[in-house]
């Protein structure tokens, strides 16, 4: 999972909202006019975008603008302008629920932390009473 | 009290009895204001955790006067002997509740970014201003539902106006768009809502087999296309409605200000405009006669610039090729004219007849200069990458 860092910057900037509508499919909207329409597997804290099946949509509109299709598309986080949050999302309790798996996995992360701390101490214990006997 | 209880109750005192110290009110402890556990079997969690990170438990150790608990409470001060933990400790590890991005949404006191939370708290609209690499795009109407630091905004029920920047060396040449002249297209109908465009584009490509429209601008065409749907629109709206001059000339009058923000410049695509002028006239012609003639009566009246349409009255035919005749030599003047005269009567009415036509033809000539194609299109829900926001306003102060 992600690092600490990307845990924070995704908690507290609105990244999360992105996180939370992983799994749906939405349009992309990039900084060149281009679109991109197909399901999002994976929102990073930079708001790099994965997404697969996706249809992509030239900056041109016209005859000579191009629709392409991908099985696999990586968006990098600074050319995206808009994303569409599809209308099944309720903004705002997505963003509580995505806040909440954050803060989940948080805890999970520390206790998990813990145990590894306890375990590593108790390892150390026993050297040190080995090297003592000998 | 006597010395020897004191003794018994102090708890640096190697005297110390715990079995008085609980019965006895006059505890006192060597570290006054600490943290007092509310039970045994949190004291007991507490020091397993203290005793698991403490790395060797006999090194790190303090002499007996540290305690972990308070004055009066019994539990803590009889559990307080000799092994007792040093209390910080246990202090850092009750952790606040972690800042997140909703609680930092309210966090602002001041500054823009508590305007913004007051524009969510009281549900007004806003107007963000987004931008291209390269000056402005458009504008997005709608309510705001959060925000971060970063100016990422997440919108709901979004009405966004936008124009998409001229490709190959147009764009080199294309006039600066400002914002008061967002605004103002926001304020004008003359955009083509994105609804319209799309529905536009299938009927579009059948009619593009007929004409065979030069392949580069079939986005001009669609374009066009859509104007003169609404123009039809119009038609029938006029027949509806009397044919007052002066409701026809304030349209006029109105119409060509919002022409200026329409492109319609390009000497190079005149022609394929004509083409679909006359797709156009054609599907009119089949489907609306009566609508036609009064097109047609109209043009009379509001046109010097195509006398040629004087005879389009007489038959469909002739009316056809004249009209194309008409554009032929006076390119896309006369096309705008069929524009601006039909528009008119979609827009309200009540205005004082103020379309002269001499002045009409002056004005007409300016549109060309200007270089902007607005689209519009709603969108219920948008997340808006800070970087792109310029400008945040709001609607109904």
């Amino acid at each position: 999972m992600a690092s600490l860092r990307e845990r924070a910057i995704s908690q507290n900037t609105l990244v999360c909202l992105l996180q939370a509508i992983q799994g749906h499919e939405t349009t992309v909207e990039l900084r060149d006019e281009a679109s991109v329409f197909g399901l999002i597997v994976n929102v990073d804290a930079f708001m790099n975008t994965t997404m697969k099946y996706c249809t992509y949509t030239d900056h041109r509109w016209d005859k000579w603008g191009k629709t392409m299709q991908f099985d696999d598309f990586y968006v990098q986080g600074r050319n995206i302008r808009f994303v569409q949050i599809p209308d099944a999302v309720n903004m705002m309790e997505a963003i509580e629920y995505q806040l909440g798996s954050i803060e989940r996995r948080r805890t999970q992360h520390s206790q998990e932390r813990k145990k590894m701390m306890a375990l590593r101490e108790e390892r150390r214990r026993k050297r040190e009473a080995k090297s003592k006997k000998t | 009290m006597e010395p020897e209880e004191e003794e018994a109750v102090d708890l640096t005192s190697p005297d110390f009895d715990p079995a008085k110290a609980l019965s006895s009110q006059a505890v006192s402890l060597p570290v006054p204001n600490v943290r007092p556990f509310e039970n045994l079997a949190q004291y007991e969690s507490a020091m397993k955790g203290l005793r698991a990170r403490r790395k060797a438990p006999a090194s790190t150790q303090h002499g007996g006067p540290d305690t972990a608990g308070k004055s009066g409470s019994k539990d803590s001060s009889t559990e307080a002997g000799p092994s007792a933990r040093s209390l910080p400790p246990l202090v850092a590890t009750h952790r606040k509740p972690a800042k997140t991005l909703l609680t930092r949404m309210t966090e602002a006191k001041q500054g823009p970014l508590d305007v913004l939370r007051s524009c969510i708290s009281e549900k007004r609209r806003v107007i963000v201003t987004t931008r291209t690499f390269k000056g402005l795009r458009g504008i997005c109407t709608g309510y705001l539902v959060a925000f971060d630091k970063f100016w990422n905004l997440a919108m709901a029920d979004v009405e966004e106006v936008y124009h998409k920047p001229p490709l190959g060396k147009k764009f080199f040449n294309e006039e600066t768009l400002t914002v008061s002249k967002l605004l103002q297209s926001e304020t004008t109908s003359q955009i083509v809502s994105k609804n319209d465009y799309l529905m536009q584009s299938t009927r579009m490509k059948e009619e593009e087999q007929k004409s065979s429209a030069a392949a580069r601008t079939e986005q001009d065409t669609r374009h066009c296309s859509t104007q003169y749907k609404g123009q039809g629109a119009g038609m029938d709206l006029k027949s509806n409605v009397k044919k007052e001059p002066g409701d026809r000339g304030s349209g006029k009058a109105r119409s060509s200000t919002r022409t200026e923000l329409h492109h319609r410049s390009d000497y190079k695509e005149s022609k394929e405009k004509r083409h679909t002028e006359e797709q156009r006239t054609d599907r009119r012609t089949s489907s609306k006669d009566s609508s036609l003639k009064k097109h047609g009566r109209e043009r009379d009246k509001g046109s010097k610039a195509g006398p040629e349409s004087l005879s389009a009255l007489e038959s469909k035919l002739t009316n056809l090729q004249k009209e194309l005749a008409a554009l032929d030599a006076e390119e896309s003047d006369e096309e705008e004219d069929t524009v601006q005269s039909t528009t008119g009567d979609t827009e309200t009415q009540g205005r004082t007849s103020a379309g002269v036509k001499g002045t009409k033809a002056k004005t007409r000539r300016k549109p060309r200069k200007q270089e902007c194609q607005f689209f519009k299109r709603h969108v219920n829900q948008l997340f808006v990458r800070g970087e792109n926001v310029v400008i945040v306003s709001i609607k109904d102060a």
